[in-house]
């Protein structure tokens, strides 16, 4: 179970504490992981400021990547 | 008697043991009131219905509809006591 790809991407920003609570309340792949938010990160229970914005820059990270490939 | 929950779904005799069995608990009491009480109704619950029910968050809806996928196959087959 921790071998997924949330969990690498969690591991790669240094957070995979976090990674089962992740998985727990559905968010076991990049593309629901893209569409997280402020709501997402008080239902997995992300509650440190500094870990929160380092999640929501990565999520940024990860919809640029994918207007990228599209454009 | 439906005893074969090799992925760990097994048959679920209430909407609430299907919920806290996903760890989806919390919306058990918003399913019930909205008349979701039974596992054949949950059977029939789309995208859309979540949103109305106010399952607003994808993670979750995702885990939901994954899992009703699971439930439905064990409806077709018989496995669940309706």
């Amino acid at each position: 179970m921790c071998t997924n790809i949330v969990y690498e991407w969690l591991k790669a920003l240094q957070l995979p504490q976090y990674a089962e609570s992740f998985v727990d309340n559905g968010y076991d792949d990049l593309e629901v992981c893209k569409q997280i938010g402020d709501p997402d990160l008080d239902a997995i229970g992300v509650l440190a400021p500094a870990h929160r914005r380092r999640i929501l820059e990565a999520v940024r990270r990860l919809r640029e990547q994918d207007a990228a490939a599209a454009g | 008697l439906a005893e074969h929950g090799s992925l760990g779904s097994g048959a679920y005799r209430s909407v609430g043991e299907w919920l806290e069995a996903i760890k989806m608990g919390r919306y058990t009491e918003i399913f019930m009131e909205n008349g979701y009480s039974s596992m054949d109704a949950v059977a029939q619950v789309t995208l859309e219905d979540l949103r109305r029910l106010g399952v607003t968050l994808v993670g979750h809806q995702k885990k939901i509809l994954n899992s009703l996928q699971e439930v439905k196959g064990q409806l077709a087959n018989g496995m669940v006591a309706l």
